[in-house]
């Protein structure tokens, strides 16, 4: 069946932070590993470059098609993430609480992606985190207060559908309320 | 492996009855001896068919206050409920997972229907069922007055403190003298949570540290819940005709409802914050909310210092959407999204 619309949502993270299990957990189908050849030999002089990345689909009865996209984790690749970033409705970025480079990757991506989707939802869930770890959290909020943008940063444990959920629940709340705001906005 | 409660109709439990090994006290025997003994005194008359087992296999461990406290953590950390047996009153008193010896009958069963109860609550938690902690408010109480109270207390700052609420059967919830932390028993914890244990008619005083078998937890998640579930009137510390600016979002994570609509609701009239600042009455508006849910939610981001008061309502700046909307418009996807990944819905 042809999708009258496609539309693409965005997972993001390092490697291990659960990109693939929250793809996993609301895609129609359990998500498939794409390799793609690097053929942006002028940006990156490796000849020939192998880069994995996640792909699952939530099809709707109208016939629009959600493409999940998992972003690959390592750094190496990150070419990658502007490609599969550009005309996404929304990223997900995933962080591992444990590790201690948590601030760090979401400077990383956060910068990353502001750049690339700048007027689209971004969502962080950190996993990985144990009630005594708020501190943590508060690291990573600071880090997006001061990068100047406001971004719901929740923790969560992506073995848990709820948790996925929560993080596409807000994502399409945002995107609802600027819905409204435009409605408004024309009367 | 022996069975204690053979003609118990309810559900197979098992427990370990550790011998002390680091007492110094002939009487930390006893004092598992004599639990051991009520066990059977009492076998059929209990909610569960109470199992005799190694730790390993155990739901619950029953310990003499000597015992490491490095092996306490790690049965608690696998998920084990630990009753503790003191043979020192003064240095290990009485608590709601602590008996101190020698236990009248009445105890034991006590703090077993207790850990039954909580253990009940967690198998429930997954269908989202919160059990209720008998405590109720007094009538004609003020519903702020614990919000009050916990204001006040994290005002004062004074981290090496606890104080202690007292609930119909003694102590129910301890919180740390900055507000930071509190504990109790995950019954209590899960009520407070779900909102069914009404709040206002407790009052903390100074009182002794939570016993050590209550993990700490954060102070946020009772700052929010408490003042989310106090009243659908706006607190009185806050102005109606005020605009409000959201600080920062609130972990969602830890601070969900169990309701997915009610967690959708409150999600967008944050994201409606989020926004832009504004009245209570416009936010309420463009969430698509209530005037009470919206108040209610700004109740909550205040006390937790997530939202503040501002002069003027402004929108936050913000480029054009790149992305073509789908065939039938925004508003539809999103509503068959909702539908087909089971989240809550516009009300």
């Amino acid at each position: 069946m042809s999708a009258t619309s496609e539309l693409k949502i965005v997972f993001a993270g390092p490697m291990g932070a659960g990109k693939t299990t929250a793809i996993a957990a609301v895609s129609d189908f359990p998500p498939i590993s794409t390799e793609m050849h690097n053929h942006d030999q002028e940006s990156f002089a490796k000849a020939s470059t192998t880069v994995a990345l996640d792909l699952g689909q939530i099809g709707l009865g109208d016939g629009t098609v959600v493409r999940l996209y998992g972003t690959p984790g390592q750094d190496r690749f990150s070419f990658m993430w502007e490609i599969i970033g550009r005309g996404a409705i929304g990223v997900i970025l995933l962080l591992d609480g444990s590790s201690p480079s948590a601030p760090n990757d979401l400077r990383t991506y956060a910068e990353t992606f502001q750049r690339i989707t700048p007027d689209q939802p971004f969502i962080v869930g950190v996993g990985r985190l144990r009630p005594e770890d708020g501190a943590k959290l508060d690291a990573c909020a600071r880090v997006l207060d001061l990068l100047g943008i406001s971004a719901p940063v929740f923790s969560v444990d992506v073995r848990k559908r709820e948790d996925v959920l929560l993080l596409l629940d807000t994502l399409l709340a945002i995107l609802e309320v600027r819905d409204s705001e435009v409605a408004q906005a024309h009367g | 492996m022996g069975v204690v409660n053979a003609a118990g109709t309810g559900p197979e439990r098992r427990i370990a009855l550790i011998q002390p090994r680091f007492a110094t006290d002939e009487q930390a025997g006893h004092a598992v001896q004599l639990f051991d003994s009520v066990l059977w005194v009492f076998k059929g008359t209990t909610r569960s068919i109470w199992v005799t087992s190694d730790a390993d296999a155990a739901h619950v461990v029953i310990a003499h206050h000597s015992e490491p406290p490095a092996q306490l953590d790690a049965w608690r950390e696998a998920g084990k409920f630990i009753i503790t047996l003191s043979t020192d009153g003064q240095k290990h008193p009485a608590g709601p997972r602590t008996l101190v010896y020698p236990v009248p009958a009445v105890q034991v069963l006590s703090v077993l229907e207790r850990v039954e109860a909580e253990m009940e609550g967690w198998e429930d938690s997954s269908a989202q069922a919160a059990p209720t902690v008998a405590n109720t408010a007094p009538p004609g109480a003020d519903p702020w007055s614990f919000v009050e109270a916990l204001r006040t207390l994290r005002a004062v700052n004074n981290p090496s403190i606890w104080v202690v609420c007292q609930g119909t059967t003694g102590p129910l919830l301890w919180i740390r003298g900055d507000g930071a932390q509190y504990c109790c028993d995950n019954a209590t914890a899960q009520s407070i949570h779900a909102g069914t244990m009404s709040l206002s008619g407790l009052t903390p005083q100074k009182g002794s540290d939570p016993p050590r078998e209550f993990a700490p937890r954060p102070g946020v998640e009772l700052f929010w819940f408490a003042t989310y579930y106090a009243s659908a009137a706006l607190a009185p510390w806050l102005n109606q005709k005020a605009i409000f600016r959201l600080i920062r979002w609130p972990d969602f994570g830890r601070l969900r409802p169990s309701d997915a609509t009610a967690l959708t609701t409150q999600i967008r009239i944050v994201a409606a914050l989020n926004a832009g600042s504004a009245s209570i009455s416009a936010l309420s508006v463009l969430a698509q909310a209530t005037v009470e849910q919206t108040a209610r939610i700004v109740n909550a981001l205040a006390v937790c210092g997530l939202t503040e008061m501002v002069q003027t309502a402004a929108s936050r700046p913000r480029q054009e959407s790149s992305v073509s909307p789908p065939a039938g418009g925004f508003k539809q996807f999103l509503r068959n999204l909702r539908k087909h990944l089971g989240m809550g819905t516009l009300a």
